[in-house]
């Protein structure tokens, strides 16, 4: 049990490098440091989001509910960051073969791993779960044994979950091997694990969504009803994933029950554990040493340099490398384009099933005239342009643009392509992503408000576009400004990316620009209005692009 | 030719990494450069190469100076850094073909070339493995054959024999005094001072940033004394 720990408590000191939080000297933390205040942030965001669904949730009785959708999401996110880990830590990372020299037992590097694992998901809890509930607690109960508790039901339902996508991962990726990729293996089996985890749960939701029986209660809108059916469905999502149940029913009220629960989630938690460790026991080497032996390796003696050689311009060529680059990594993959797809799908879902409950509920409230009234005006330009910004926060591809080089990156100091080249070309990916968003928005918006007329949707394009170009200007200046190009693995280029925080800061200011435009252009006809948006960013984005023109070199200065 | 002049380096103010360093090496010749962990030799070549900017004085690549021109003087010397773990996701012929592309290679040069080099390498075979299955010595020997690939005037190779096995390392030595027979240049730092005192037409020594010799080992033997460049080396750089 001492060499685990020991074991351990070094693989979790290379997982996480806390040096710059934890101040040396006074062992406190380090107000200095930014990614004390990224985390600060983002503790400030989901608990002001918190506090306003529980709000929101009080004011129609259903305040229990939030603990339902809570543990909804938080499941899907856990076993999809289960996924990923896995792949990463457990059979992937850099540092096994490390390990693997040293006299440990399959069984007790397989425990520490699994270790390490589960501490990252804790770690990612703690910022965004931890706040969350707590604020459920304060806003929805009073008592303060819900505290405690819920800390108890977060662990182990994270673990219950996370041991069962390990285990059936191990037989996921034990049928796949035939495929020799490492990078085609890596990718279809995240592919089949999304889909492990999201037809039943997009069945199961379905399946309950159609058997829901409310009463007609007099006095409800329809709206109100509606709202009950969709948090009605999730409630009964969660019967069907037992320990979503246990958990959301332990902290819904707090009684006997609650304890009763935490203990079955505790004994199945055991149990998962023991059945993973007791497969594991015979397969993790095994599978671990084929990993590292099977993939990638001589695969073929026919080089066929006439098909493969093709001449292609040299910036294509830059740009196609850059792509693969993301393309060709699972976790830059998974990272900045799966996570992108995910909440554009979520967004689209949500957002085709609320609208329509939005518009019947102003209809119950006898809002059919005011809607019929109801015009195209800036403040729903600005609002649509608000959110996509908002969205560009989620990717940050070219935050990452040279970090992800890592020392690497001095490679793009000695070829002879102009500085000024480089950067665009480096953009590329983003803009594409940031791009997709967009026409996703849009498409969405066209598709749910018929109204709005296809010149003002391509006014929205071209203004959102032009905000895509200062994104990705000011997000690879950050990366050539404050490159971190020693890191230890590829999730650390993303999780332990300090810049994150300026990106928050850039949306935040471009929010503030895109209010304080319409503010000023309230009086102003709705054309002029948008006129004098497209001339504020063109502005932007040309002064942006004559200093990247003039300043280049200078800003490419770091990477040595 | 690369042409050093009078150049320094400070990362901070009234602290020179690299001061006043003058050299000169002429096309034909194999120069290699040669000093203590510390001393400047990383410094400089990241300066040649254009990685590090100059604080004073210049370098010209073919007379064109890599401050003022560094597009076409980065296009007349291929560049062998110390860490080989490049574009590991990619496979070598595709890390070839880039390097090609980012140089103009023409279709029909890359196959040729890439044919030849790879088979005198013997990493033929696993052209269509990725780079991150090669040993540390593969890894190299990819790196070293995206130089010579587009056959550039000036070699500039940062510890390349680090990782090769004894035929690569002999070919490569056996390259680098054919292409300066072909009136090109190379420039290499080592830590192997065996290789440096037989391939070498010229050494450099750099010490605490300063450029301690310059010339051929006999003109060395002649200024400090009978001895192999072992014994001269530790002598004048603990003065």
């Amino acid at each position: 049990m001492n060499n685990i720990f020991k074991l351990l408590k070094n693989m979790l000191k290379t997982s996480y490098d806390t040096s710059d939080m934890i101040d040396s000297d006074t062992r406190k933390i380090n107000k200095k440091s930014i990614r004390v205040w990224i985390l600060g942030l983002v503790c400030v965001i989901i608990i002001y989001l918190s506090y306003i669904v529980v709000n929101s949730l009080k004011e129609i009785g259903m305040q229990e509910f939030f603990v339902e959708i809570f543990f909804l999401i938080l499941q899907v996110l856990v076993m999809f960051e289960t996924v990923l880990l896995v792949i990463n830590i457990l059979y992937f990372s850099k540092d096994m073969e490390n390990y693997l020299s040293l006299p440990i037992s399959s069984r007790r590097l397989l425990i520490t791993k699994f270790a390490v694992m589960i501490s990252i998901i804790l770690g990612s809890e703690v910022i965004i779960a931890i706040p969350a509930i707590f604020i459920y607690g304060v806003r929805a109960l009073e008592s303060v044994w819900f505290y405690p508790l819920s800390v108890i039901v977060l662990v182990t339902v994270t673990v219950f979950l996370s041991t069962i996508i390990s285990i059936i991962m191990i037989f996921v990726m034990k049928i796949f091997r035939f495929i020799k990729s490492k990078y085609l293996y890596q990718n279809l089996i995240i592919l089949i694990m999304t889909i492990i985890i999201s037809i039943p749960l997009i069945n199961v939701f379905n399946f309950t969504m159609n058997n829901v029986n409310l009463e007609n209660s007099e006095g409800t809108t329809q709206a109100v009803q509606e709202i009950r059916a969709i948090i009605q469905t999730i409630k009964n999502t969660n019967k069907y994933l037992i320990v979503t149940e246990l958990g959301a029913s332990a902290l819904s009220e707090i009684n006997l029950n609650s304890l009763i629960s935490v203990l079955k989630i505790i004994g199945l938690d055991i149990l998962a554990l023991l059945i993973f460790f007791y497969i594991g026991k015979f397969t993790y080497i095994k599978d671990v040493l084929w990993n590292l032996s099977m993939f990638d390796k001589k695969k073929s003696k026919r080089i066929k340099l006439y098909k493969n050689c093709k001449l292609r311009n040299k910036k294509y060529s830059y740009m196609v490398n850059e792509i693969k680059s993301i393309l060709k990594n699972p976790t830059y993959f998974m990272h900045y384009i799966y996570k992108i797809l995910i909440i554009l799908s979520v967004i689209i879902s949500l957002v085709t099933a609320i609208f329509p409950i939005f518009i019947q509920a102003m209809k119950d409230v006898g809002g059919e005239e005011i809607l019929k009234d109801m015009h195209f005006e800036f403040s729903n330009f600005s609002l649509i342009i608000g959110i996509i910004q908002a969205i560009f926060t989620f990717s940050s591809l070219s935050l990452t643009a040279i970090s992800r080089y890592g020392k690497n990156a001095i490679f793009f100091k000695y070829i002879p392509m102009k500085f000024n080249t480089q950067f665009r070309l480096k953009n590329i990916p983003q803009l594409i992503i940031n791009t997709i968003i967009i026409l996703v928005i849009l498409g969405v918006t066209h598709k749910l408000i018929p109204e709005i007329g296809s010149i003002y949707i391509l006014l929205m394009f071209i203004v959102a576009m032009l905000l895509n170009i200062i994104n990705c200007n000011i997000l690879l200046i950050l990366d050539l400004l404050r490159p971190s190009l020693n890191y230890e693995n590829d999730i650390t280029v993303i999780k332990q990316n300090d810049n994150k925080l300026f990106q928050y800061i850039l949306t935040v200011v471009a929010c503030i620009v895109i209010w304080y435009i319409k503010e000023v252009t309230e009086e102003i006809d709705l054309n002029i209005a948008i006129l004098v948006e497209v001339i504020v960013f063109s502005v932007i984005t040309l002064g942006m692009e004559i200093f990247i023109q003039k300043k280049a070199n200078r800003l490419f200065r770091k990477i040595i | 030719m690369i042409d050093i002049i009078n150049v320094s380096k400070a990362y901070r103010k009234n602290s020179n990494v690299v001061e006043n360093i003058n050299i000169r090496i002429n096309d034909g010749e194999i120069f290699g450069f040669i000093g203590p962990n510390g001393a400047g030799k990383t410094t400089t070549i990241k300066m040649i190469t254009g990685i590090l900017d100059i604080d004073e004085g210049d370098i010209l690549i073919d007379n064109k100076s890599i401050k003022k021109q560094p597009v076409q003087a980065k296009k007349g010397f291929g560049f062998v850094p110390d860490d080989p773990n490049f574009f590991l996701k990619l496979t070598g012929i595709e890390y070839l073909n880039f390097i090609a592309d980012i140089y103009e290679v023409s279709e029909k040069t890359r196959i040729e070339r890439i044919e030849k080099i790879t088979k005198e390498f013997e990493i033929y075979a696993s052209l269509e493995d990725k780079i991150e299955s090669y040993s540390h010595g593969m890894r190299q020997k990819i790196i070293i054959c995206g130089v010579l690939l587009h056959n550039p005037q000036n070699w500039i190779l940062d510890e390349p024999l680090t990782g090769l096995d004894p035929k690569s390392s002999f070919k490569l030595k056996n390259m680098m005094k054919e292409h300066t027979k072909n009136g090109k240049c190379v420039f290499f730092s080592t830590h192997v001072l065996e290789v440096a005192e037989r391939l070498c037409d010229r050494i450099g020594i750099i010490n605490k940033g300063k450029i301690i010799f310059v010339g051929t080992y006999e003109e060395m033997k002649k200024r400090f004394g009978a001895g192999t460049l072992e014994e001269i080396f530790i002598q004048i750089t603990e003065i």
